[in-house]
């Protein structure tokens, strides 16, 4: 019994809240810009997984016209596709920008940065 | 005709290629290249205005001119639509922008990377264009960050440690606000099943009826990541780094009209919930506008840093907008949206007043800041009475419209707000103006450094030759300022036309 609410429970829509919430306390608490930089990807990994989880239909299957009559929502992961691509040049360039950091600072960590 | 309202997307975004095929490092054809890029970046300028100036008139006759991206019904495609709001924003964008690129012309030429920071500008304008004109929640979050990312490589093409540094900041918490704003956008979807304003706004009022909750969660996620976004003040903290680290002219851009995107969003947004939605959240929306005024502004009374003051400055101004937005009524709507219009003139020609005299004193710090040319120092003290609110200027007429809409709306203490902190705003203003007048501050200084034999301030500014292409956008911006002052009743006519659009 518990262990069927344990499953009802866990499903991607909280799994990505979950991971979502951990990505912003992970970028309020981390030191090193490496490590916030993943942080905001776990972030849009949580997003990700929300948005495909929401979309999902019980025992439904790929969404071809004609053939079934209960499919998943197709938006969802379409639009998921063009969040890869966006967060995919975001961390590009949040990396470039941390190499040009170390090169000019000779640090990662965010207190002696600041200072 | 039919085609106006995409094209006023792709024409900038084809700009932005041709011209990064211009970014090659070649010696010989240096000057050739510059020209080039010259007349791209002047080009593009101009058919934007062109079409602009086509749908002006179908706009301001009240027309709205909608288009369906590759012809699908707009409940499965994307719509974009070009009303009187989304003209208003799109024209103050296109105009601060345009005279920015004459300054940046001469500003950024010493920087390494010229065709990259056309290419990155241009890049921003399909971004803001994108957001302003669609209709589609997820398309705004993908021009969100696409205006994002390329304001943050704009931050970085001074190529120095702070530059850097200012950029990461923004980048990280730019990221997180738009996941919020993604997050949002996804509840949204699951509770209505769809992404386009329109019909959106029709199944959101059966939820905010059968489930306020969930409305409510939508609400505040929307709020928080744009309120971060445009700076407001529990979640400012990164804006001052970012607009004061950046390169003048981006600054101008940034505080300008940047922000303003993030401030157009949220009028799309509080009024999408619904009337009662709208009133019942109208009281906490002007309260953060409240706290916004005064944080902004008494940070700025500490600030010695003069990009650092105007930052903070910005943050009150916005602020003020904000409170504007939440009192809500269309007296006070139409004082908010006419402050966006003066505010992007004001405070862009603020800071592009800065750069020059950061460039002709060598230093950041007030006390020794030197007015550059009396013509530039006679704009920076139109600028500042502008922003302070003193009659004949345009300032004046928008915080006295959205007083008189707070005190109609029985608000009267944010009325109050918002004098006391145009009070205090004399007070930094005036304390640069001032060090226009006193000389001789600045001559002691000098001799004592010739005395000693050091050198001038290492600053990463350093001086450069003023052109006219970085002081006649300067004074035009100015003298916008006085006329909108002076015949206020022409751009109250948009605004008065752009709320009867944006308020439903």
């Amino acid at each position: 019994m518990n262990l069927d609410m344990l499953t009802n429970w866990v499903n991607s829509i909280t799994v990505g809240i979950v991971l979502l919430l951990i990505g912003v306390y992970g970028i309020m608490t981390q030191k090193n810009l490496i490590k916030i930089i993943l942080c905001i990807d776990i972030i849009f990994l949580g997003l990700i997984l929300f948005f495909v989880g929401s979309g999902y239909t019980e025992g439904g299957t790929i969404p071809l016209l004609g053939e079934y009559t209960l499919y998943v929502d197709p938006l969802p992961q379409t639009l998921m596709l063009t969040t890869v691509v966006v967060e995919l040049s975001v961390t590009a360039l949040a990396l470039a920008l941390v190499l040009k950091i170390y090169e000019t600072s000779k640090t990662l960590n965010v207190k002696e940065l600041e200072s | 005709m039919s085609h106006t309202v995409i094209l006023l997307v792709v024409t900038p975004l084809m700009t932005a290629f041709l011209l990064s095929m211009t970014a090659i490092p070649h010696k010989v054809a240096y000057t050739t290249l510059k020209r080039i890029r010259m007349l791209l970046s002047v080009s593009g300028f101009a058919g934007l205005c062109v079409l602009l100036g086509t749908a002006g008139p179908h706009v301001l006759s009240g027309e709205v001119l909608t288009y369906q991206l590759g012809g699908w019904s707009p409940f499965l495609g994307i719509a974009l639509r070009l009303d009187a709001l989304s003209f208003l924003m799109a024209t103050i964008a296109v105009l601060v922008s345009f005279l920015t690129m004459f300054y940046s012309f001469s500003y950024m030429e010493r920087m390494r990377g010229l065709g990259k920071y056309d290419t990155f500008y241009f890049l921003m304008m399909t971004g803001m264009m994108g957001v302003l004109l669609t209709r589609d929640f997820f398309n705004m979050y993908v021009f969100l960050e696409i205006l994002g990312l390329s304001v943050y490589i704009l931050i970085s093409s001074g190529e120095k440690k702070e530059n850097y540094k200012a950029s990461l900041k923004y980048l990280v918490l730019g990221s997180l606000a738009s996941g919020l704003f993604l997050l949002a956008v996804g509840i949204l979807y699951h509770v209505t099943g769809s992404l386009n304003m329109d019909y959106a706004a029709q199944g959101i009022q059966g939820i905010v009826e059968r489930n306020p909750s969930v409305a409510a969660l939508v609400f505040a996620l929307f709020v928080v990541s744009l309120g971060l976004k445009s700076g407001v003040v529990p979640l400012h903290f990164w804006l001052p780094d970012a607009h004061s680290m950046a390169p003048s002219p981006v600054s101008a851009l940034l505080s300008g009209i940047v922000l303003k995107i993030t401030v157009y969003c949220m009028i799309r947004v509080v009024p999408f919930f619904g009337p009662q939605f709208y009133q019942g959240v109208s009281p906490v929306i002007a309260s953060v506008g409240a706290a916004t005024v005064l944080g902004g502004t008494l940070l700025a009374l500490s600030q010695k840093n003069i990009k650092r003051m105007l930052a903070y400055s910005s943050v009150s101004q916005i602020g003020i907008i904000i409170t504007g937005i939440g009192i809500g009524t269309d007296i006070a709507l139409k004082g908010a949206l006419f402050h966006i219009l003066n505010h992007a003139l004001m405070k862009s020609g603020l800071f592009l007043c800065a750069g020059i005299m950061i460039h002709q004193s060598g230093t950041r710090d007030i006390p020794h800041l030197r007015m550059g040319t009396p013509g530039i120092a006679a704009s920076f003290v139109v600028f500042s009475l502008g922003v302070v609110g003193i009659p004949p200027l345009n300032g004046f007429v928008s915080k006295f419209i959205i007083c008189y809409g707070a005190v109609k709306a029985q608000y009267d203490g944010l009325a109050f707000v918002i004098l006391i902190a145009s009070l205090i705003s004399c007070s930094y203003y005036f304390r640069v103006v001032q060090t226009f007048f006193s000389r001789r501050q600045g001559e002691k200084k000098e001799k004592r450094r010739k005395k000693k034999g050091e050198k001038k301030e290492n600053d990463p500014e350093t001086p450069l030759q003023l052109s006219n292409w970085m002081r006649i956008p300067v004074y035009i911006l100015a003298v916008l300022c006085l006329l909108l002052g002076l015949f206020p009743s022409v751009g109250l006519k948009a605004v008065e036309l752009a709320v009867t659009v944006g308020g439903g």
